[in-house]
């Protein structure tokens, strides 16, 4: 189709001039009137087919266009295939548009999330530089950083200096782990926990909780704490110790005996609260340091066990070593030794199936997969304890059955103290427990590396 | 070329002020170790104080070779003259501190007595001097430099008056000779960090302005 029409336009055009190279030369060689005429009738002639082929092929070729719009379903006659695209690219359009308003809704709330915060908050981005920041960050700044600036866009060091936040920061930035810190030095005369964590992307968020107020509180409540049981283990002292002097010399009548027994019982429990509470004050101030040296695993188990058999709790339950590691843990082997103490009287006292059965308790230390710590175990075969008192239980005077506790004398400050204890020496104790089939309780603690003799 | 020469300026002030956290964190702590009387605080600051001169001769170190390798000219120059200065000017506030938090640990042997001086409101106007002149450096901002010299008067009025009522207390009464005379080393150590931080002041006017106002507050005012 193409290549006729092209033939017919040089064809014509090949017309043109060969009427025009007639023409020139019938008047250059002056020819008569009807022989010119002829030549410019000739010449008129190809002129019009000439056009006629142009504007032939110009229609053709805007009909091959037309034909293309149909058939991609935008011109006046859509093909069916094509018939639907209109439809969908609106629909799209929609979709796209409600899901803009939808970032633009969450967006707006994170920020007014941000804006509500007490807490400061800086994002920082891979380089180490502040992106963005809130109100609240500011205002700490303008309080009590004497005027200071969050500096957006320039590292965090042009906004805040202290040593702490910045290893914080470069923790979370380098190696993609959370840290969380407590810097009494952020800004003068305050106390903050500094939170950084990793943004997916690269970058940090950090935020700065001011703990001051909440510090103070913790510390006088601390100190009162151990002032109250100091000044209360003093007249106990005596009236335990008149009591058993009584008890032992003077001849009584049996029901006096039995009222002197009761304030016996009494008093002495009341000893040994008071003796727990003093002890919990004394873990919980971060100023007392632990002896942390190398100590083999099995040997702490041994020593355990020997106390336990020698303790009044000892005749309630029947102690077995499982597994055992001689590998050297890290510890301060009188803390864990009372960890231990703690968790095994529990497991006699609660960890037989009737109060009147001896408890089967198995202890146990293997090395974790990793290599790094040793797992310490102390197991019962008892009732165990439901899911929902499992974490309450390391609460202080918190109780799962309160009647049967003050039966067996407990203080409820056990497995806090125990707690504090394992955590300072960086371990965690946890529990596992099903109910009926008895309980778990384990910490870890970390493997002494080699060479190593003592650390402060 | 001078992109590069560009970077190496602001890993150079980066470092600066990693090193001035750490000594402003050490004057900090040595303030709260005389007011809590927390002797663990002594052996932090003491620890903060290594990492101080490793930092002041590492940038020593860095900036020399900016001035050998490229050469620099007018503010660039003054720039890492000022940065050297202010350098030595940290390490010696580090050093203070030091003293500080040695002499509240001694103040611990001897009776918790009410010393006629506001050790703690020193110390906080020595450190927000510290902390001024160096967001100063950190924007080149020559009149928040000036207004750090003025701050200046203020900590040496309360040093000299704590030196005039603390030696009146020892001629009065003493047995409390050991406790005011190291109120008077403390609050002396705090007034030096004041002259420190007006050392930076000074040293910011410099590299902003090319002016060197040294010995003469009132051409800087």
């Amino acid at each position: 189709m193409r290549s006729v029409s092209i033939s017919w336009l040089v064809f014509s055009l090949l017309l043109v001039v060969a009427a025009a190279a007639m023409m020139t030369g019938m008047y250059t060689s002056g020819a008569g009137f009807g022989a010119k005429f002829a030549a410019f009738a000739c010449l008129v002639l190809a002129v019009c087919m000439a056009l006629a082929v142009l504007r032939w092929r110009l229609r053709s070729e805007s009909t091959i266009f037309e034909e293309l719009v149909a058939t991609a379903g935008v011109g006046p006659s859509p093909s069916p295939e094509f018939g639907s695209l209109p439809r969908r690219l609106a629909q799209r359009e929609d979709e796209a548009a409600t899901r803009l308003a939808q970032t633009d809704e969450s967006r707006h709330q994170l920020e007014v999330l941000l804006e509500g915060m007490q807490d400061g908050v800086l994002g920082v981005d891979a380089a180490g530089r502040v992106q963005w920041t809130n109100t609240q960050m500011t205002r700490l700044l303008e309080t009590h950083g004497l005027g200071g600036a969050v500096r957006l866009g320039r590292s965090v060091t042009h906004t805040l200096r202290d040593p702490v936040l910045l290893a914080a920061v470069h923790q979370a930035v380098e190696n993609g782990k959370p840290v969380e810190v407590r810097s009494p030095t952020l800004l003068p005369n305050r106390i903050f926990d500094v939170n950084a964590a990793p943004l997916p992307g690269g970058g940090a968020v950090v935020v700065l909780h001011d703990v001051t107020r909440t510090e103070a509180v913790e510390r006088t409540q601390r100190e009162f704490v151990a002032n109250v049981s100091h000044e209360l283990r003093t007249p106990l002292t005596s009236i335990i110790g008149y009591v058993e002097t009584m008890l032992d010399t003077e001849p009584l009548q049996t029901h006096a005996r039995e009222y002197m027994e009761t304030v016996l019982k009494n008093a002495t429990r009341m000893s040994r609260l008071t003796e727990d509470l003093l002890v919990l004050a004394r873990v919980e101030d971060a100023d007392r340091s632990l002896r942390m040296e190398p100590v083999g695993a099995d040997e702490l188990l041994q020593e355990a066990l020997l106390l336990a058999e020698a303790a009044a709790f000892g005749e309630q339950a029947l102690f077995q070593i499982d597994r055992t590691t001689s590998v050297n843990v890290l510890a301060d082997e009188h803390a864990v030794g009372q960890v231990l103490g703690n968790l095994m009287e529990n497991a006699a006292k609660y960890g037989g199936r009737s109060s009147d059965e001896r408890a089967r308790v198995v202890l146990g230390a293997v090395l974790t997969p990793n290599g790094a710590a040793v797992q310490f175990s102390v197991r019962d075969f008892g009732a165990g304890i439901a899911l929902e008192h499992q974490e309450r239980i390391f609460e202080r005077f918190y109780r799962v059955d309160k009647a049967r506790s003050r039966e067996s004398g407990g203080t409820g400050l056990g497995l806090a103290i125990a707690r504090h204890l394992i955590e300072e020496q960086g371990g965690k104790l946890r529990v596992a427990s099903t109910l009926g089939e008895g309980s778990t309780f384990s910490f870890t603690l970390p493997v002494a590396s080699p060479g190593l003799t003592a650390i402060g | 070329m001078r992109t590069r020469f560009r970077q190496s300026l602001d890993e150079l002030k980066e470092k600066l002020l990693i090193m001035a956290g750490f000594s402003e964190q050490a004057i900090q702590r040595s303030i709260e170790a005389y007011r809590t009387r927390d002797e663990s605080l002594v052996e932090l600051v003491r620890r903060t104080e290594s990492a101080v001169n490793r930092l002041e001769r590492e940038i020593d170190a860095a900036a020399l070779d900016l001035l050998a390798t490229e050469q620099p000219m007018a503010v660039d120059l003054r720039f890492i003259l000022s940065v050297i200065r202010i350098n030595a000017d940290l390490e010696r506030v580090g050093d203070l501190a030091v003293n500080i938090a040695l002499r509240a640990r001694e103040m611990n042997s001897f009776a918790d007595i009410n010393l006629p001086v506001d050790i703690p409101r020193m110390g906080t106007l020595a450190a927000a001097m510290v902390r001024k002149s160096l967001d100063a450096f950190i924007d080149g901002d020559a009149a928040l430099a000036e207004s750090v010299l003025l701050l200046d008067a203020e900590v040496d009025q309360i040093n000299r008056a704590a030196f005039r009522s603390l030696s009146e207390l020892i001629k009065r009464d003493p047995e409390t000779t050991p406790q005011a005379l190291n109120a008077i080393m403390i609050a002396r150590n705090l007034e030096r960090v004041g002259d420190h931080a007006t050392n930076i002041a000074e040293d910011v006017i410099f590299w902003v302005r090319g002016r060197d106002v040294r010995h003469n507050v009132s051409a800087a005012a």
